[in-house]
């Protein structure tokens, strides 16, 4: 191997590795959507208070407090108020009220009238840690089931924030929580209307 | 004077059964008339003003206007021909109704006279000065925060309920909750010891250490069986807020900086009874306060009169009484709506606790349903506080990350959801101009930014 070649492989290994680093932050988007089901017919939507488990006690509720006002937000959906929510809950007693059964999620969609039932999981939320740099992080994923049949009907997660190959470059704190959170949830709500 | 009577110059015409068009009478305003003469008092009375009109096609919608010098207001817009009006400020007003038959024609009521709503201090004492409710979390000198606070209004001219009544009364009654009073307290209050109104105080914030921390809120509220707001405001200080040239503005004193809050209760509470009467002056909107995510249901009519209950927020952070924080910073900024009437935060603890409603991740609509009916409230405001932190010391920065729903009676619908946060360093890029140092104050100027935001 001549010298200009081994300096060539060395830069073109630089790349590869920096592109490998970069594509760390902020990757993992995965996406399911029923060919058959008809989303213009679902107006009303219950969202069971997701699954958390990330160390923060809080993270699950925090997420899915941003993610209700956001998707109501968008006007395409009607949100039963989280309080509703919780009387369905207390009423159907599914046996985990962040993963209903089938027959469950037919039963709670009964009781409060809803022609979707959506749960979550909060995989990830906090500060993540790269030698010296940290940066937020949220990762979740998200399941929409039809009431009428009880089936999954949409689904996908979502990873943002982390320590992006910039930050390792440059240094910085990362942006905050609460950015970071939206950023997942919109990502989420451009998969569920597109 | 009411009852001035202009004609659209319409006239209404219609087919009869033959097929030829005949003249119908046209419509006009024939009376707009209040059921008090003025003067009335701000914030206690109601003023029902009935139009009488006539001709037309079909059954009239009404739309009557408030005018008080500055601006037009459409107060009420409906089917009914009677308004009940209850001026929160002091001023000259003058009213008129428009009124529309089904076809669109169109009759209008000039402006009446003059109806002046009054103010004054003698009206609402004695004031009868609850001890200070302690949201703080911490131990704090109540009692002499409320001795400053009985220093301060005396010295403002208003004339305080003698303790010895105060307490006897109090026994009598074994009020505990200091935080609000009920309708039957609030009359028991007005028929035994004779009070014009009750000020009832809540401390929010209380932190000694350099540079020390205050934030406190209050409310004058009326004696009588529907007790009615009459007055509120909060302050949020710290001791660094203006350090100045070599630090010659800090305030590491905390007695002065609890003096220096109380006097601007009582200046703002002096204001607001004076013959003048206050106007929200504060509408200045920081944009990085404004709330991240809005949603408005079409149905939600914002200019509709409204009875609004403000319900405890669900607190999912780790300050104790952040709820009942939240909630009061939302009473305040909705009782400076015009149309609005807000129930007193006692009066709806009471009922709630009447009922037993125990909410568990907010309140259903079962719930909802029997506190509209018990409270004959047509908005109940609800919602979650995710963080409402202070800091310590002179690092650091206080945290507020609140959602707040509307549920509308109506269609038993969310007719407003929005989520707010911010810190107090957001938008600060030189020389901590713009900083915010009390969660307090950082509360305010968010409700006050959603409330605006809702009654847009």
């Amino acid at each position: 191997m001549t010298g200009e070649n081994a300096v060539t492989t060395k830069n073109i290994l630089a790349v590869l590795i920096l592109l490998c680093v970069g594509a760390c932050a902020g990757a993992g988007s995965v996406k399911y959507r029923d060919p058959k089901m008809d989303f213009g017919a679902i107006q009303k939507v219950a969202v069971l208070p997701f699954a958390n488990l990330t160390k923060d006690e809080k993270a699950a509720d925090r997420v899915r407090d941003v993610y209700t006002n956001m998707l109501m937000a968008t006007g395409g959906l009607y949100l039963l108020p989280p309080g509703e929510v919780a009387r369905g809950i207390a009423r159907a007693q599914p046996t985990d009220r962040s993963a209903p059964s089938e027959e469950e999620i037919k039963r709670l969609g009964g009781i409060l009238g809803v022609d979707a039932v959506m749960t979550g999981v909060v995989k990830e939320y906090g500060e993540v840690r790269s030698g010296s740099v940290s940066s937020n992080l949220v990762s979740l994923s998200l399941l929409m089931f039809e009431v009428k049949t009880g089936k999954v009907v949409w689904s996908a997660s979502s990873t943002k924030g982390g320590v992006s190959a910039t930050d390792r470059l440059f240094g910085g704190g990362g942006r905050p929580m609460n950015i970071v959170t939206e950023e997942a949830v919109v990502d989420l709500i451009n998969k569920l209307y597109k | 004077m009411a009852g001035l009577v202009f004609l659209s110059g319409c006239v209404a015409a219609r087919k009869d059964v033959t097929g030829t068009p005949r003249t119908l009478q046209p419509i006009l305003v024939q009376s707009l008339s209040p059921d008090r003469a003025a003067p009335q008092a701000s914030g206690t009375t109601s003023v029902l003003w009935s139009a009488v009109s006539s001709g037309g096609v079909g059954p009239h919608s009404y739309e009557f206007w408030s005018f008080d010098g500055i601006e037009e207001v459409g107060e009420q817009r409906g089917p009914s021909p009677t308004w009940s009006w209850r001026p929160a400020r002091a001023g000259t007003y003058k009213v008129k109704v428009v009124v529309r038959d089904t076809i669109g024609n169109r009759a209008e009521s000039g402006w009446s006279s003059d109806y002046e709503i009054k103010r004054n201090k003698s009206y609402y004492s004695p004031i009868a000065i609850l001890p200070v409710e302690n949201l703080s979390g911490s131990a704090a000198p109540l009692k002499e925060i409320r001795k400053s606070l009985i220093k301060g209004l005396e010295e403002k001219g208003f004339k305080v309920l003698e303790e010895e009544l105060l307490e006897k009364f109090m026994a009598r009654h074994r009020i505990r909750y200091i935080g609000g009073i009920d309708g039957a307290t609030a009359k028991a209050f007005k028929e035994e010891t004779g009070v014009g109104s009750v000020l009832i105080t809540s401390l929010e914030l209380y932190n000694d250490m350099t540079p020390p921390k205050i934030a406190l809120i209050s409310r004058l509220v009326s004696p009588n069986e529907s007790p009615a707001i009459l007055w509120m405001d909060s302050v949020g200080l710290a001791g660094d807020d203006a350090p100045g040239f070599l630090d010659l503005g800090l305030i590491e004193n905390p007695v002065v900086l609890r003096d220096k809050a109380l006097r601007s209760l009582s200046v703002s509470l002096a204001g607001s009874l004076s013959e003048k009467g206050g106007r929200d002056s504060a509408e200045e909107k920081r944009k990085k306060f404004r709330p991240k995510i809005t949603y408005r249901s079409p149905a939600y009519n914002p200019e509709a009169r409204h009875t609004v209950a403000v319900i405890p927020f669900f607190n999912e952070s780790t300050r104790k009484y952040a709820g009942e924080i939240m909630q009061l910073h939302l009473v305040l900024e909705m009782a400076k709506v015009e149309n609005i009437k807000v129930i007193e935060p006692g009066v709806v603890r009471k009922e709630l606790l009447a009922l037993r409603i125990i909410m568990e991740d907010g309140i259903s609509l079962a719930q909802a349903d029997i506190a509209w009916g018990a409270l004959d409230a047509d908005l109940l405001v609800t919602g979650k506080v995710m963080d409402y932190q202070d800091y310590q010391g002179t690092v650091g920065a206080p945290v507020v990350d609140f959602s707040l729903q509307v549920m509308e009676r109506k269609g038993r619908e969310v007719g407003w959801s929005s989520k707010s946060y911010n810190r107090g360093t957001d938008g600060v890029w030189f020389f901590d101009m713009g900083r915010e140092r009390t969660a307090s104050a950082m509360a305010s100027e968010m409700s006050r930014i959603v409330r605006g935001m809702m009654w847009k």
